[in-house]
């Protein structure tokens, strides 16, 4: 690894400036650079708190409705026989896909050290942890009997793809948290340094001594390529398994074998929307122009292209092959996602998910910020409706016709829906306001070591003058 | 809906109290929503089985959810009653049951009976009712009664009837010793009571059975004789021997009827046809019968009076090409059934006797009757037989006075025998069409209103007696606008005798007691005619003696007992021995003393004699020459004769724009003695087509296409007469051209468990043909979106 | 007690339903909706698609007038020998016995219902409310049967409290349980005798006569979920 100068990422003494930090005013004589990025963690302005109360108000109502359900049981639903899961178990796999945003998109792009990752990484990671806690929730709320967790660990069997859920998806949320937490060490270190009083301690709590040594970031960076390495597999195990929830079971159009594939690389595909919105409303809202700029959501919007390419040959695969066979029960089904029931959705899915975002991205032109923005929007409700589809019309469309039903949520579902993504929004936000949202020292690392490294290596790929190249780090 | 608001106020506080509860247990504290609960969780609870290990029995009954007269055993637990099921000794189910006799226990707990005696207190039909003890109410009774018999008035009493056996007989004692002569049938529409054209043709007051356990071929004519006949348990028992339980091959069943109900979908063949027009089908087979010469010589030709007359009408009038133009059903088929009938042995053709609305005419009934006494299949095996009746000792006849006498000497409502029965003479009485007036209705296990069909005209008919008097153990729609609500036990309560017969005619005495003690305060009806007979005094004191009509069920089985004919219930394989022996002139039973052969009785749940004799044509022919007679078919058909659903010339013809013909259908298990609105059977109710707990009215795809109506949508139905609102089934199983609507008693509105099919009935009396007939035959409506 | 053939130790419960016989009655719902303490369906559970019917008519209507067929099916649990829906539960809370009857331990499920959407045959049901008896029908429970609480699944259990009942007074006496000594509540209420019921192991008894009838069908037999319900075709 490369060698680091002495001191490079050290923070100035925490007795110079206490107090004009606690103002939130650029101390004079600091270095301006990068200043940005502390500015949302140490300066609140009121938008921050009447987003909050509204988001917390919506969080609160969703909460009440799920009280509401507790009080009175699942029928406060609009589930029946046969549609026993619906819009929580559609927002679960909705919802643990978006989480492949952060930690698969980050893990992949450090591997790969794509240098336009630096300011991105951080917003991606976040949403994953915070995200997973949703997928989780969508299950519990989904219970008949949520006081009876426990039996999960008392009487668990490894036979039910549940279980494999249980334990897949808590080992991601530990891996993430981890991963997440990992490269935010210096940045609490930083934050540790200017601030005091109860902030301080709690910085000074989770910034476990660092102090920039050379073997602090030697250990750092040892730890942060395992878990880049460690939660690549989980996270694909993540979403394979979520799919085997569905595909395990013998039920028309679920039982599929690329059902594992198909659910994750629908899971980027929907975690790189979700990553542009998110670090689209960063940037306009924190002023950030500087370091989320175009370029990120260019490169952001090719990735997303790719993806919705790729997510659209599994979908025209299942479909076609679903139609091919035409198995009656399959393709009744079928009939009620193409022209049935649920075509509105579907094909609204397919705009969402292929039309919109392939006319945008590949226009290098509308590959813009609002361009990606727009084609991500789409690909976010497209992916939910994705879910909606793969979800419900298998159900109300049963082997034995007599059963067949129809579904649609009540307010409590619709309710606890909002109240879920209010409640993640608000917690990204409180995120943003306890740490920085773009990781300061990767971005400071980036301007002093890696540009230089990125030369040293470009021109390792190169001929160079006749001389044998062994020399590439 | 006034109920609505204590019903509110106590789900929000059970709401506030969930909510605080869950609040507390997350921690913090949430919005309040006030709405999300279940809709019942108010108005029910929680309950608990009795504990385990309580003292338990099994208690033998007969069944009175509906006339079937089904044998049941009831587990009885602490008191309670647990479980009904068949009495696997009762040669009518020998051990099977039927939704609402499964439920039955459910009727006995039912929140919205009748607690005790109410009086009105509203004005006249205004349905305002408090309570009352049974000596005011009972008080009032007698002094308006001993009133009017004071004023030489007895003969404005009326008594709608809808008991059988010795309740029935109290009543009619009752009335005698009164001095009435208006005993009316108010039968529950699927009660089976004599048959019309058994009354015509063989001169015989008994029910009709169909041996279909022994019939090679049945030809069902109407609607669903598995679903809607007297005693569907009965009826779907035969069905099943007749498939698979017998030596002999399996029977063949052909269903001629507008719509594919169960019954035509569990027939070899469905025949759909006009609606009404069944009189006009099974002619036209007769028609081909005489034609190919494939009757029965023997019939026609020695133990029959009056057949060259039809035949000569037969042969000119029913062509297979007229018929089929009338009817529908092709000409191939007609020659092929009436071939297949004729040729099979035994045959038999099923007609639909029920009761009330969309019933078959008598003139249709005797038609049927024709064709099975043209093929030999009257008081033949796998044909057409009259049951025998129970040899219980009758009530001796009723002590009269000056008043009784003069009272019983006028005309009696009963004997108009209008198309739609006694109750539709005593509507049409009532409406201005009688003598003297009415001044007191007595609804004896009946529910006249509903009979009649339900709805403002009915109620409005009924209104019209000055006082009302139930004995309805629910609030049916009679009770509702009862001056006087009398509420007997429910079945399972009280004591009764249950005289029934089973599909091979055999007689059968069920006996009925309780299996519980009564939950409120109810009085025996038969009892409360009693005392109120005391009352009245004079000859009606002498009537009606007993304090408990338990004796009298004890006593009149010394009938039983003397004749020491037929056996105990016993199981399946003893029937054979009981046979051999009475057929060769033994007794098969000993019954031992009198007291040991009652508590046998009850212990088995009742006797039956499995004999038909079918040498015995005395019994089953009481017309003159003991010869079956045709003409009463034949002079319906002559010129000069009222034809009615059989006149093949003059098809009738729709009303403007009204393009499509009303058949009514029974439902499965439709409700029998009014029991209240069971949930766990309005639940089965209609499922076949999804169905369940609303007003439907079926269309078929073609012409609900046409009109523009899609399946599930509200629509409104309209007759010349009246109009009613239900939602509609496009149902592939229905004649195009062709509304159908079930029919059945439902529950009151705002029941607290179990809504309506009440709508059905509500607005049936409304659809009525333009000249204000009620409902039967050739009803023309229309449909469009409400 | 008599030795009988083929028998290695417990009897394998099975079913046949014999649809030449059946009217379509549906007192075998009814039967089981009483027996097994079912909750009073309401109108707006109907209408919800949430009556809960371990046994249920299914109805089927097929072809266009005239040539119209409609089949009705009465269908309990499959109690299939190879359930789909045991293999799915996350907490072992649906199990299958030596005799073969499936059950669900209601006190152990944690309402998750992979189970109700793993039966191909949809034959699950659900608990969505507190059950609650209006007024007083809760005293015509049976006192053998548990009431289940909101939020778990319940099936079909062959009325396996039956069968309790029934081998304990067989073991008071010291004997096996006789054919026809334990019996289903929709097979004893059967008008039509369309259902019968008892030991698939017993060579002589009358279901397994008809399991092996040439009329004899199982529903979705393609799955390989050997159900241990038979149904016999008409004519």
């Amino acid at each position: 690894m490369s060698v680091r100068a002495e001191g490079l990422l050290a923070s100035p003494a925490p007795g110079e400036r206490g107090s004009d930090v606690a103002a939130g005013r650029p101390p004079p004589g600091a270095e301006p650079e990068d200043e940005a990025l502390l500015r949302p963690v140490l300066h609140t302005t009121w938008r921050f708190w009447a987003m909050g109360a509204v988001l917390a108000a919506v969080a609160l109502w969703g909460a009440n409705a799920y009280l509401v359900q507790f009080r009175w049981g699942l029928g406060v639903t609009g589930l029946n026989r046969p549609n026993y899961w619906g819009i929580y178990i559609t927002n679960f796999v909705f919802f643990i896909g978006i989480s492949h945003a952060g930690t698969l998109i980050s893990a992949i792009l450090r591997i790969a050290r794509a240098e336009w990752r630096r300011s991105i990484t951080r917003s991606a990671e976040v949403i994953t942890v915070l995200v997973i806690f949703f997928g989780i929730g969508n299950i519990l709320i989904d219970m008949g009997r949520p006081d009876r967790l426990m039996n999960v660990l008392r009487h668990g069997r490894f036979q039910s793809p549940l279980l494999w859920d249980v334990v897949s998806v808590s080992t991601y949320l530990v891996g993430s948290t981890v991963y997440l937490f990992l490269p935010l060490v210096p940045d609490i270190a930083i934050l540790r340094d200017r601030t005091s009083g109860l902030r301080h301690r709690f910085y000074r709590m989770l910034a476990l001594g660092w102090r920039g040594t050379p073997r602090q970031h030697r250990i750092l960076e040892v730890l942060i390529s395992i878990m880049a390495v460690v939660v690549i597999p989980i996270a694909v195990s993540v979403h394979t398994v979520v799919s085997f929830v569905f595909a395990m079971t013998i039920q028309p159009m679920w039982h599929s074998a690329i059902f594992g594939p198909y659910f994750v690389v629908g899971a980027i595909f929907s975690g790189i929307a979700a990553l542009i919105l998110a670090m689209a409303i960063i940037r306009s809202v924190y002023g950030l122009h500087d370091y989320l700029k175009p370029v990120h959501f260019s490169y952001l919007g090719t990735l997303l292209l790719v993806m919705s390419l790729l997510w659209f040959y599994f979908t025209f695969a299942e479909y076609l092959v679903t139609f091919y066979g035409s198995e009656p029960v399959h393709m009744a089904v079928w009939w009620a996602k193409i022209s049935g029931p649920f075509a509105p959705a579907f094909w609204t899915m397919v705009g969402c998910c292929v039309v919109v975002p392939f006319v945008i991205l590949s226009n290098r032109r509308t590959r813009t910020v609002k361009g990606t923005v727009v084609a991500s929007v789409a690909v976010t409700i497209g992916m939910w409706l994705e879910r909606w589809t793969i979800v419900v019309p298998s159900l109300s469309n049963p082997r034995l016709p007599g059963a067949a039903g129809t579904y649609f949520p009540t307010w409590v579902e619709w309710s606890i829906f909002a109240g879920c993504v209010a409640a993640f929004t608000l917690l990204y936000m409180i995120f943003t306001k306890l740490f920085p949202i773009v990781s300061i020292w990767e971005i400071r690392e980036g301007r002093e070591v890696a540009v230089g490294q990125v030369v040293e290596r470009v021109r390792s790929y190169l001929p160079q003058g006749g001389r044998v190249d062994g020399r590439a780090s | 809906m006034s109920s609505k608001g204590p019903v509110m106020t106590l789900r929000r506080r059970e709401f506030l109290k969930g909510v605080s509860v869950a609040a507390a247990a997350a921690g913090c504290a949430p919005l309040l929503a006030s709405c999300g609960r279940p809709a019942r969780a108010s108005a029910a609870r929680r309950a608990e089985p009795p504990p385990r290990g309580a003292p338990e029995s099994w208690v033998v009954s007969t069944c009175g959810a509906c006339p079937g007269g089904c044998g049941i055993r009831a587990r009885v637990v602490a008191g309670r009653v647990v479980g009904i099921a068949g009495n696997p000794l009762h040669p009518v189910n020998r051990g099977g049951l039927c939704p609402l006799g499964l439920a039955g226990a459910h009727a006995l707990y039912h929140p919205d009976r009748v607690r005790g005696p109410l009086l009105r207190t509203g004005a006249n039909g205004s349905g305002e009712l408090r309570a009352a003890t049974w000596d005011e109410a009972l008080r009032v009774l007698t002094g308006r009664l001993g009133d009017l018999r004071g004023r030489g008035l007895s003969h404005t009493v009326a008594l709608v009837d809808g008991t059988r056996g010795l309740s029935r007989q109290v009543a009619a004692r009752f009335l005698a010793a009164y001095g009435s002569p208006h005993h009316l049938g108010g039968r529950p529409w699927n009660d089976l009571g004599p048959s019309e054209p058994l009354r015509a043709m063989q001169g015989v007051e008994s029910a009709a059975a169909y041996d279909v356990e022994n019939a090679a071929f049945v030809l069902a004519f109407g609607s669903g004789w598995l679903e809607g006949s007297a005693s569907p348990v009965a009826a779907a028992r035969a069905y099943a021997i007749a498939r698979r339980g017998r030596k002999a091959a399996r029977v063949r069943v052909v269903h001629v009827e507008p719509r594919l109900s169960v019954s035509a979908a569990r027939a070899d063949e469905w025949i759909p046809l006009v609606p009404g027009t069944e009189g006009i089908l099974a002619l036209g087979l007769m028609h081909m019968v005489l034609r190919e010469g494939l009757e029965s010589r023997e019939v026609t030709e020695e133990r029959s009076s009056g057949f060259e007359p039809l035949r000569a009408i037969v042969l000119r009038d029913f062509h297979p090409d007229a018929v089929s133009e009338r009817t529908g059903v092709p000409v191939a088929t007609i020659i092929r059934v009436a071939r297949q009938f004729a040729s099979t042995r035994p045959a038999v053709a099923i007609g639909d006797d029920r009761n009330g609305p969309g019933a078959q005419s008598v003139a249709t009934g005797m038609a049927i009757h024709a064709l099975n006494a043209a093929v030999g299949a009257v008081h033949a095996p796998g044909g057409v037989l009259a049951p025998l009746p129970v040899p219980l000792d009758p009530l001796p006849p009723a002590p009269a006075d000056e008043v009784a006498e003069r009272g019983r000497a006028f005309p009696s409502l009963a004997a108009a025998r209008r198309p739609g029965g006694d109750l539709a003479s005593l509507q049409a009485w009532l409406e201005g069409g009688g003598g003297h007036p009415v001044h007191l209705l007595v609804a004896y296990g009946s529910d006249p209103v509903t009979t009649l069909g339900g709805g403002e005209p009915a109620r409005a008919a009924i209104r019209r007696v000055p006082f009302l008097v139930s004995f309805s153990s629910f609030l049916d729609e009679t009770a509702r606008q009862a001056d006087l609500v009398l509420p007997n036990h429910t079945y399972l309560e009280r004591w009764q005798d249950d005289p029934t017969f089973t599909s091979r005619g055999f007689a059968v005495l069920g006996v009925r007691q309780p299996v519980s003690k009564p939950r409120h305060d109810t009085r025996d009806a038969a009892e409360v005619l009693a005392e109120v007979g005391r009352g009245v005094g004079g000859p009606v004191r002498e009537a009606l003696p007993w304090r408990s009509f338990a004796d009298v069920v004890r006593l009149s089985t010394r009938g039983i007992h003397r004749s020491g004919r037929g056996a105990l219930f016993d199981v399946p394989e003893a029937e054979a021995w009981v046979v051999t022996m009475e057929t060769n002139g033994w007794r098969a039973s000993s019954f031992g003393s009198f007291d040991e052969f009652w508590e046998s009785l009850k212990a088995r749940g009742g006797w039956w004699d499995p004999v038909y004799d079918f040498g015995e044509r005395g019994r089953v022919l009481r017309t003159p020459g003991r010869k079956l007679d045709f003409a009463p078919l034949a002079r319906t058909l002559q010129p000069g004769g009222t034809p009615g659903s059989l006149a093949i010339a003059a098809p009738p013809a729709p009303v403007d724009g009204h393009p499509l013909r009303l058949h009514l259908y029974p439902l499965l298990a439709a409700f029998g003695d009014s029991q209240g609105p069971l949930p766990w059977v309005q639940d089965v109710l209609g499922h076949e087509l999804g169905q369940t707990w609303t007003a439907w009215v079926e269309l078929a795809p073609s012409d609900a296409a046409i009109l523009g109506i899609e399946d599930g949508a509200q629509v409104r139905v309209e007759s010349a007469g009246g109009s009613l609102e239900a939602r509609a089934k496009v149902y592939a199983g229905v004649r195009p051209g062709v509304l159908a609507m079930p029919v059945g008693p439902g529950g009151a509105p705002g029941a607290t468990c179990g809504r309506a099919l009440a709508a059905q009935a509500g607005a049936l009396a409304t659809l009525r043909t333009a000249g204000g007939e009620p409902v039967e035959g050739d009803v023309f409506v229309r449909v469009r979106r409400a | 007690m008599i030795e009988r053939e083929g028998r290695n130790g417990s009897p394998r419960w099975g079913m046949a339903i014999d649809l030449d016989r059946c009217t379509a009655c549906q007192a075998c719902v009814t039967a089981c909706q009483v027996e097994n303490n079912v909750p009073p369906p309401t109108a707006e559970a109907a209408a919800q698609g949430r009556s809960i019917r371990w046994m249920d008519l299914v109805p089927h209507v097929e072809g266009e007038y005239p040539r119209v067929k409609a089949r009705l099916l009465p269908r309990p649990c499959m109690q299939c020998d190879n359930p789909p829906c045991i293999k799915v539960c996350p907490v072992g809370a649906t199990t299958i016995g030596e005799d073969g009857i499936v059950m669900q331990i209601h006190a152990r499920c944690i309402g998750c219902r992979y189970c109700t959407n793993a039966c191909p045959y949809t034959l699950r049901y659900f608990n969505w409310y507190e059950a609650s008896w209006p007024g007083d029908l809760g005293l015509a429970l049976n006192p053998d049967v548990s009431v289940r609480p909101k939020g778990v699944v319940e099936k079909c259990t062959f009325c396996h409290h039956r069968l309790q009942k029934a081998r304990d007074r067989a073991r008071a006496e010291g004997r096996d349980v006789e054919p026809g000594e334990y019996v289903p509540a929709c097979a004893e209420s059967c008008p039509t005798r369309a259902i019968t019921f008892g030991d698939l192991e017993d060579p002589h008894s009358e279901v397994a006569r008809l399991a092996r009838s040439p009329r004899t069908f199982r529903l979705l037999e393609d799955l390989g979920t050997e159900p241990k319900v038979f149904y016999l075709r008409e004519g």
